[in-house]
């Protein structure tokens, strides 16, 4: 029984193409990025699933330098965007501005329009700044006065929110943040990993030094390849019973969206073969399942009251689902 | 049920109804078969039953002590073989008195010149080993109603063997009534006792088999409603069992008549005698509630009634355990717990029919194996699952059953502190079934013979270790 729309599945010299390129962008980034290889390959499945990700954390544990680096592995082009509340879409997207030199309007592109891009602090902009963004990223091309240009491939784009200092800001509601693939936690580093880190850029800054180990039309042929990876028909249904149930439990109010389920079936393929596996495991979708369906979800307010969050909550779930197995 | 957090005369209660249930059955059920051994009568035939209370002693003790399994079996041995040997001589020498302190020193009579016959002796010798062995048993046994309820099954049991056994001998002799009711009131008794003791520790109204404990009451309460309904119809009863009323009444007037004597002396009346004085008639009409005769023939069917239901219950529970288990057997559990019995009879009966047909199928696939060699890809997977459950049931066994959220990776990391040397079989197993389970269809393969072999390797190891222990 074939499980994916494609004739042939994945076979052991494809996917090994993926995982080395994989494990080489991984390792390249780990250069400058210490002791994160989670948050790095979830990064990587996010891109190669042509999905968004969102990083909320605290000032300082290293955001810019991820996307920077993630950036020059894969020698694409890197650009930031510190939001404020007096950013305007067109500081995003773009504009057409008169050149008086050659009387005519000329388009100057914004900074949305690199493959990787850093919106930092997404939630200090107005809800209209923010829709402009969101609906780049969802179409893909972005429209100035009637103009339509597309963004380049691949485009993926890391927003950034503060948990701390909420004030005077517009955090995104759970209805915009479906639009993000992941949500990842960078964290603080370990003990280990920031004295590596102190040592690592005393002389200089490792970034400078990191060259790319993968272009960018190879991620697309990668791309296509993971959309191979064989999901058995009894992963598939778990997976789907995972994000069912978000919609049954008592303490979530809005559950994980269609959007969220389909999500979710690709970031296994694609964890599946940055593995180096022709096929996806219920081991896949457990590890995705906080990161992909978490900051969907919308929850009761009482469930605060009780100590739980919706990170909690998704791996009750997840510990409360039966994997099909003997 | 922890006797540390209740009073205790309701735990000491219990125990002592268990040893007289135990005891009772024991002797009736010995009682019924002496005719066929040809032990001689007389008060020395039941004396064998009495080794329970040693061996119970010992087991208690034993227990409590912690001692290494060889001396503890050792201790019980002599234990056992000197007591027996005591009421064997109790039983079958003449011309003996407990006085004489000789008796002790001087041997069995022998088997020929008057001495005792052999078979008697050996079944009797068997009968108190058997005995001695239940007494074992019950002296590590923890008291609560699910005890009580076994060791109640294995009375019915063993009593109903014992008197079908003796029936089918030709043997006429009933076992002691009294002995046989002993052993149905005190097991009820204490089945009533455990269930009580139970509901404190859970929500009111959740027993659904509170019969137990009405059982007893319910000749109590035919009776008292059997009396109320005679006293309603005849008049006569009532001033029967008025007159002592009628009497103390009487005498209360009187003494007051005295005290107030006391204030206005005068002539001291002395106090009444009872003169409960009933009419012949009404005597003859109180015959037959003053020798009970009615009441008898209630109780007597409501007794068999009781019994009968004891022993279907008994039978049926028993069936029921053995369903149970079997079924747990195939599903891995460790444990076996008591479920109602409303709904797990049928499903025990269903989950055993589907393991017959699930082996019925693999003998099938396997038989077609034979006839259409080359391809046979579903067997191949088949054959790849069913040793993977045998780890898992491995598994299981050793306290690690797999939990229905944990993938085959997440299981084997559970398992590692236990897999020891064989975690490399644990990991190529769990390996080849997440490939065979998970995967896609492969054309070119074998997983079948891999599984076999790695399973094979896997159980050497295991005995391997043991040849090394020893």
């Amino acid at each position: 029984m074939r499980d994916t729309d494609t004739d042939v599945f994945l076979n052991e010299e494809q996917v090994a193409v993926v995982h080395q390129a994989a494990a080489a962008v991984i390792d390249n980034v780990e250069k400058v990025i210490v002791g994160k290889r989670e948050v790095i390959t979830l990064i990587l499945v996010a891109l190669l699933c042509e999905g968004h990700v969102i990083l909320e954390d605290v000032p300082g544990v290293g955001k810019t330098m991820l996307a920077k680096s993630v950036a020059r592995s894969l020698a694409c082009a890197f650009k930031r965007i510190q939001f404020t509340s007096d950013l305007l879409p067109a500081d995003v997207t773009g504009l057409n501005y008169f050149n008086q030199k050659t009387s005519e309007f000329e388009f100057l592109p914004g900074p949305i329009m690199a493959n990787v891009v850093l919106a930092d602090e997404i939630n200090r902009a107005t809800p209209r700044t923010q829709a402009c963004l969101l609906e780049a990223m969802e179409e893909r091309q972005v429209t100035v006065d009637g103009v339509t240009r597309p963004l380049p491939r691949p485009f993926l784009v890391l927003a950034t929110q503060n948990p701390v200092e909420q004030a005077g800001t517009f955090p995104l509601p759970e209805a915009q943040l479906d639009r993000f693939l992941l949500k990842v936690r960078q964290g603080y580093p370990s003990s280990e990993a920031e004295n590596a880190i102190v040592l690592r850029f005393e002389r200089q800054n490792p970034l400078d030094g990191l060259t790319p180990v993968l272009e960018g039309r190879r991620l697309l042929e990668m791309r296509g390849l993971c959309r191979r990876v064989f999901v058995e028909g009894s992963v598939r249904e778990y997976l789907v019973n995972l994000v069912r149930a978000t919609r049954e439990h008592q303490s979530i109010r809005l559950g994980a969206s269609p959007r969220a389920t389909q999500g979710l079936y690709n970031a296994a393929q694609v964890l599946a073969a940055v593995r180096g596996r022709v096929y996806a495991l219920p081991d896949d979708v457990k590890e995705l399942a906080v990161p992909v369906l978490a900051h969907r979800l919308v929850i009761n307010p009482e469930v605060r009251l009780r100590g739980k969050n919706k990170d909690s909550l998704v791996r009750e779930i997840v510990d409360q689902t039966a994997v099909p197995a003997e | 049920m922890s006797a540390g957090a209740r009073p205790y005369w309701p735990v000491a209660a219990l125990r002592a109804s268990f040893v007289l249930m135990e005891l009772c059955w024991a002797a009736a059920a010995f009682i019924s078969l002496a005719p066929l051994t040809g032990l001689p009568s007389g008060p020395g035939a039941p004396l064998v039953v009495w080794l329970y209370l040693p061996a119970l002693a010992l087991g208690k003790w034993n227990d409590k002590a912690a001692r290494r399994p060889r001396v503890r079996l050792a201790l019980e041995t002599a234990g056992g073989l000197t007591a027996l040997i005591f009421i064997l001589k109790a039983m079958f020498m003449k011309d003996w008195a407990w006085s004489d302190p000789g008796w002790v020193l001087q041997g069995l009579p022998g088997l020929a010149g008057g001495g005792m016959a052999p078979w008697p002796a050996v079944l009797t010798a068997g009968a108190g080993v058997l005995i001695w062995l239940r007494g074992r048993q019950a002296g590590s046994l923890r008291l609560d109603a699910g005890s009580l309820a076994t060791g109640f099954q294995m009375g019915v049991v063993g009593l109903t063997l014992a008197v079908a056994t003796a029936a089918l001998a030709g043997v006429r002799t009933a076992p002691a009534p009294g002995l046989v009711a002993g052993f149905f009131f005190s097991g009820l008794a204490g089945l009533a006792l455990a269930r009580l003791l139970d509901l404190g520790e859970k929500k009111p109204g959740a027993d659904l088999y509170a019969w137990v404990a009405v059982l007893p009451v319910a000749p109590i309460l035919v009776l008292a409603a059997g009396l109320a309904a005679w006293m309603l119809l005849d008049r006569s009863a009532l001033l029967f069992l008025a007159q002592p009323l009628l009497w103390l009444w009487d005498l209360f007037v009187r003494l007051l008549d005295y005290l107030a004597g006391l204030i206005e002396p005068g002539p001291m009346s002395a106090l009444p005698v009872p003169t409960v004085e009933i009419e012949q008639a009404e005597k003859e009409a109180f015959k037959d509630l003053l020798d009970f005769g009615w009441a008898r023939t209630v109780g007597r069917f409501l007794f068999l009634v009781a019994t009968a239901v004891m022993v279907l219950r008994a039978l049926l529970r028993l069936v029921q355990d053995l369903l149970r288990w079997l079924r747990r057997r195939w599903d891995f559990a460790v444990a076996v717990s008591v479920e109602p019995l409303e709904t797990g009879l049928l499903e025990d009966l269903l989950a055993l029919l589907a393991v017959v047909h699930g082996a019925a199928r693999r003998l099938f696939r396997l038989v077609l194996g034979f006839f259409r060699p080359g391809t046979n890809r579903e067997g191949e997977t088949e054959t790849v699952k069913l040793l993977y459950r045998r780890l898992l049931r491995w598994g299981a066994l050793k306290g690690r059953p797999r939990r229905p959220d944990q993938s085959p990776y997440e299981y084997l990391a559970a398992l590692g502190p236990l897999l020891g040397d064989k975690a490399g079989f644990g990991g190529a197993m769990t390996e080849l079934y997440v490939q065979v389970r998970y995967g896609p269809p492969e054309p070119v393969a074998t997983p079948a013979a891999e599984m076999r072999r790695l399973w094979r390797d896997f159980k050497k190891r295991r005995f391997r270790k043991r040849k090394v222990r020893s």
